[in-house]
């Protein structure tokens, strides 16, 4: 995947926020790496976007096992988002379940791109559709 | 004997119509029985009357309590998916089958018809259909702890192998890289256990899905089953040769932990002065599908052969795994109805031979 402006990443374990940005970083992926660590908070930011017209990110990692709001919850919420910030945004479920049911129902979702097993690393990044 | 009745209402369209029996017949092979006329219960210790829904839940309730009335000490048998309320009709012995177990109402309708089915024994059959509902509801749970309890134990190994990765790559002390390697191995093991435990409990739990399969087809999801394993220098798509063409019937899930474990065993116990090759393929006979994978490793000892399938059992001189794998492969196989052998010469290679049934019932 080509070099992007901004990369968010929504993961409740801080070892894997830490792990993911760093990986990023290597990769230059991102101009900027925005991590939240609750799903609720993420969609904050990009309501916010949508409402100010700024730029939203043009990539989200997202964890599927969360407390409170879980990434299949995540998603939910996301599809009822504008299409003006929908159609910039692709998604990545990034999690260490072995669970086939978790990967067809995160690829059912139309803005999700790509299911991966954690760890994230830079060849996985390589892989991801543009 | 007794005679037997069996009344078809069809509530399609609202109007209480008879269904037309002699199709119903032709299909279900009851025609050496007495069915009455539109409506009229005959005599007889059993009497049944079979209601298709189609209308609201209501209606349902109402025209069942009609007949009821009408007729008492007739069993109504309700032909539809969930139906609510039907808890009304409980007392009175009502069974209602959901579309799928409509399927099997032929067999269901010639043994009650056939045997004059008792009282106790029709009690039976409600009560086997709970206990039915009850075991589906536990396995489902089962399998939800499964994942969940394996996700939960695999969110650490993940990220020690996302920090050694980072290791790596940041720290070029060559003492060090040693050490990341070896914390590496040690974790990957830990996560084939897991993986191993997980595919031992999808094995046990899920239905068979039997559909037309060609092994090159597999591939993909087997070499991605293959990418934790530790085998530095080799390339599996070159290593491995199968067989593109053949069709056959088989579970592709099941078939791809099977070779997965079988392929990845060939790679791990490759023989170190030559280069692992791997050969896979099947053929087809009117029974039976026979598949091949012959690879030139190290060979297994003639003491060891015996009980390489045996859970835990691991040969002591190079084993690494679990020792589930090649009983994981054993149980996989016994499911889909086949069988396992195994050849193997020492520093030769090994031959094992998968025979699979070719054909299998319909929703098994």
């Amino acid at each position: 995947m080509k070099t992007v402006q901004t990369v968010v990443i929504i993961e409740d374990n801080p070892i894997d926020v830490f792990i993911n940005t760093r990986v990023i970083q290597q990769a230059e992926l991102a101009e900027e790496i925005l991590p939240f660590n609750s799903a609720r908070e993420a969609l904050n930011y990009l309501t916010n976007c949508s409402e100010l017209s700024t730029m939203p990110p043009e990539l989200i990692i997202l964890d599927i096992r969360m407390p409170d709001m879980d990434g299949f919850d995540f998603l939910e919420v996301f599809e009822t988002l504008p299409d003006a910030l929908k159609q910039y945004v692709k998604i990545v479920m990034l999690s260490s379940s072995l669970d086939p049911i978790d990967e067809s129902r995160a690829l059912s979702h139309s803005s999700v791109v790509a299911f991966i097993s954690k760890p994230l690393t830079r060849d996985k990044i390589l892989q991801f559709p543009e | 004997m007794n005679s037997v009745s069996v009344n078809i209402f069809s509530r399609k369209g609202g109007q209480n119509e008879l269904f037309k029996l002699p199709e119903l017949l032709n299909d279900w092979n009851l025609s050496e029985f007495n069915f009455a006329e539109s409506g009229k219960v005959l005599q007889g210790d059993w009497k049944f009357a079979l209601i298709h829904y189609a209308g609201s839940s209501e209606e349902l309730v109402r025209v069942s309590t009609e007949i009821l009335n009408a007729n008492p000490g007739v069993q109504i048998i309700i032909l539809g998916d969930q139906i609510p309320g039907m808890a009304v009709f409980h007392s009175k012995a009502v069974l209602v089958l959901s579309a799928s177990e409509m399927l099997h109402l032929p067999g269901l309708l010639s043994e009650i018809l056939q045997n004059q089915v008792s009282g106790s024994k029709y009690a039976a059959m409600l009560e086997l259909q709970e206990k039915n509902l009850e075991l589906e509801k536990i396995n489902h749970e089962l399998d939800r702890f499964v994942y969940s309890a394996s996700h939960d134990l695999r969110s650490p190994l993940t990220s020690v192998l996302g920090l050694l990765y980072l290791l790596r790559v940041e720290v070029k002390e060559e003492g060090a890289q040693r050490y990341v390697d070896l914390m590496e191995e040690s974790i990957l093991k830990l996560d084939n256990i897991i993986r191993d435990i997980v595919a031992y409990s999808r094995n046990n739990r899920t239905e068979l899905l039997i559909e037309a399969i060609k092994l090159n087809d597999l591939m993909t999801d087997v070499e991605s089953g293959l990418r934790y394993l530790e085998a530095p220098g080799i390339n599996i798509q070159e290593a491995v040769k199968v067989d593109e063409c053949t069709i056959f019937v088989s579970d592709r899930n099941r078939l791809t932990t099977i070779l997965n474990n079988l392929i990845s065993n060939s790679i791990k116990y490759r023989h170190p002065s030559r280069s692992p090759e791997i050969n896979v393929s099947v053929e087809v006979s009117k029974e039976l599908v026979t598949i091949n994978v012959r690879d030139n490793g190290i060979g297994i000892k003639d003491y060891h052969l015996g009980r390489i399938f045996e859970m835990f059992y691991r040969t002591s001189d190079h084993s690494t795994g679990s020792g589930l794998g090649l009983y994981i492969v054993k149980e996989t196989i016994n499911k889909l109805g086949g069988d396992i052998k195994v050849e193997s010469e020492v520093n030769q290679g090994t031959h094992f031979i998968i025979q699979l049934p070719a054909h299998y019932k319909e929703n098994r």
